[in-house]
């Protein structure tokens, strides 16, 4: 996988992301979430006898979708598709817009960063706490978050690099 | 004051344009910083939030509504409707309304109507030599068949913040649903007279039963969702787990449209687009504490109380409020961050919490149709080529059977509890 992202064809899909490039974050959540609803099928035709039940498909599906949730937020964000309301800042005049998107950039660096370091100091609060069902500790959920804000900081650097130097 | 404060800060950073999900982190952590304490756990309530089984529900039923919209089916289920009422005086307008309602029953958004069967809808009405105003205002107001009746990605996190039964709120959806149809086709009806619309011609009975025979697989998806729901044999989360593989089997074993590559795609979008959800779930989360902190619940009681000396004046002070507020933020905050404060003072005047949830998700609905923040009144005019603002115009009439039916169902609660009552007994 390149960090370029990756041009497809529109082909009908959806929620209006359509011929809009593909990102390495977003096909890992992708693939996440795609493990989960293979997951929760598991846990269905187990609990229907179909298959042995298994205690640990509820606990994984949690954890599957904290890690796909979390780590797909720099695709959004590459994407642009975090929810805003733009009506007001529209009719800032060009350069009081430009000033306020930087500011807004900034600020959301310094904040997943800040998140990025509580959640890594989360990890290692709960680095001895045993997992309910899985045969692992409760620091492997907890390490979604500093992973993820990792990425989303990359993605907003690049974003102001970028942007500062097509300026 | 420190509320005020906290909630007007917010605000601000909303109204600059701060993605909704991070000015709640950025208010959230300025309070915490303000307050001196709760900093340290709070990138710990971001995850805790999401940690939760029922709100994966709301990704699955996301991706059902994209497996169903790749597979073709939204031109099976709008030839279904043209069949039956394209005939109508208002023709492709019912057509319109009636196809949402269909669609309404697999998808649980209305932006996914809008942005999916919308594109058709918009093609097959200009052709037919349609007003743009009236079929972009159509597809627009009908879009909102689509979180009303099951399944409905709002009333999956309302169940989750009240605790309300989601299986209940899907049931107590149905027949407001089927109101707004039925409200929106009588005006419809009126208008068309007036503006002397073209009707299609009547189609043959082998024909419309050939249609129903093509677009049944579909249609039967609320059944397989309530029917898994109240037979014990699923929870809400599992229910919609059976909706994908439902539509992937439909869209790839009888419309014969699933490739790999469509399959990876609608993964991908969903994943965005619940990325986006979720981390609006996460920022909840902390804003939550901070509420809790400054025991907003008990303090809207005290104003609610001042206000309203009973259930109905209750229940349409919240409408107004719900109303007024979603022109201007977006469904998803509101149903987040002010609802969950509403609902001990619903329980404090004894109204029912599936009432209560699905009054409120229709009402703020109907925020997404109105300017400046309506969503889906952006997918509807981009779909549809025509200009947001005299779309915003333009839909104002077609408030009118909506705004009746939530009257009705403030007035008279059986409109939505009367199923939920039959199947569950309470």
């Amino acid at each position: 996988m390149s960090t370029q992202p990756q041009e497809r064809p529109d082909d009908g899909s959806t929620l209006g992301l359509g011929n809009s490039p593909l990102y390495w974050e977003g096909w890992i959540a992708a693939a996440l979430l795609m493990v989960l609803t293979f997951v929760i099928a598991l846990q269905i035709v187990g609990r229907l006898g179909v298959l042995p039940g298994q205690v640990w498909t509820e606990e994984l599906t949690r954890w599957l979708w904290v890690w796909a949730a979390l780590i797909g937020c720099a695709a959004t964000q590459a994407h642009q598709q975090h929810l805003r309301m733009d009506v007001f800042s529209n009719h800032l005049p060009p350069a009081a817009r430009r000033v306020s998107d930087r500011l807004q950039q900034l600020l959301g660096l310094a904040v997943v960063c800040y998140l990025g370091w509580q959640g890594w100091r989360g990890v290692l609060r709960t680095w001895h706490n045993e997992s309910v069902t899985l045969p692992v500790t409760d620091a492997v959920l907890y390490a979604a978050l500093p992973l993820a804000m990792l990425l989303w900081a990359v993605r907003l650097l690049r974003e102001l690099f970028t942007r500062q130097s097509k300026q | 004051m420190t509320l005020t404060l906290f909630i007007a800060g917010w605000l601000l950073l909303v109204i600059l344009g701060t993605p909704i999900g991070m000015s709640m982190v950025v208010s959230s952590l300025g309070y915490f910083l303000y307050a001196g304490t709760g900093l340290g756990f709070s990138a710990q309530r971001i995850v805790d939030g999401l940690n939760s089984f029922p709100v994966i529900a709301v990704p699955l039923f996301i991706l059902a509504a994209n497996l169903f919209n790749v597979s073709g089916i939204t031109n099976h289920l709008f030839g279904f409707a043209s069949s039956l009422v394209g005939h109508v005086r208002g023709g492709l307008g019912h057509v319109n309304i009636l196809a949402s309602l269909f669609f309404s029953g697999m998808s649980g958004s209305a932006l996914a109507d809008a942005g999916g069967l919308g594109k058709l809808e918009a093609k097959a009405m200009h052709d037919a030599g349609y007003p743009q105003d009236l079929s972009a205002s159509l597809t627009a107001v009908s879009a909102l068949l689509g979180p009303l009746v099951p399944p409905s990605i709002p009333m999956v996190i309302y169940g989750v913040i009240s605790g309300a039964s989601i299986g209940g709120l899907f049931l107590g959806g149905i027949i407001p649903g089927l109101l707004c149809t039925i409200a929106m086709m009588v005006m419809l009806y009126i208008v068309a007279g007036r503006r002397s619309l073209p009707v299609e011609r009547r189609t043959p009975a082998r024909e419309v039963a050939r249609l129903f025979v093509y677009s049944l697989p579909a249609l039967l998806t609320p059944v397989v969702i309530i029917g898994g729901i109240f037979s014990g044999l699923f929870s809400p989360t599992e229910a919609a787990a059976v909706t994908v593989a439902y539509a992937l089997l439909v869209s790839s074993l009888i419309y014969r449209q699933m490739s790999f590559k469509k399959l990876w795609s609608c993964f991908y979008d969903t994943t965005i687009v619940s990325s986006a959800i979720a981390w609006n779930l996460g920022g909840v989360a902390m804003m939550g504490v901070v509420l809790a902190m400054e025991n907003a619940p008990a303090q809207m009681t005290v104003l609610f109380t001042t206000w309203a000396d009973g259930p109905v004046v209750f229940l349409l002070l919240v409408c107004l409020l719900l109303l007024v507020l979603g022109c201007f933020i977006d469904l998803l905050a509101l149903l987040l961050v002010l609802v969950p404060s509403l609902i001990p003072v619903a329980t404090t005047f004894g109204i029912d919490p599936v009432h209560f949830g699905v009054v409120v998700i229709l009402t703020l609905m109907i925020g997404t149709i109105t300017p400046p923040m309506g969503m889906v009144l952006f997918v509807v005019a981009q779909s549809h080529d025509y200009p947001v603002h005299k779309l915003a115009v333009a839909i104002l009439p077609w408030l009118l059977p909506l705004l009746i039916v939530l009257v009705a169902m403030v007035l008279y609660p059986p409109i939505v509890t009367f199923l939920p009552n039959l199947f569950m007994g309470t």
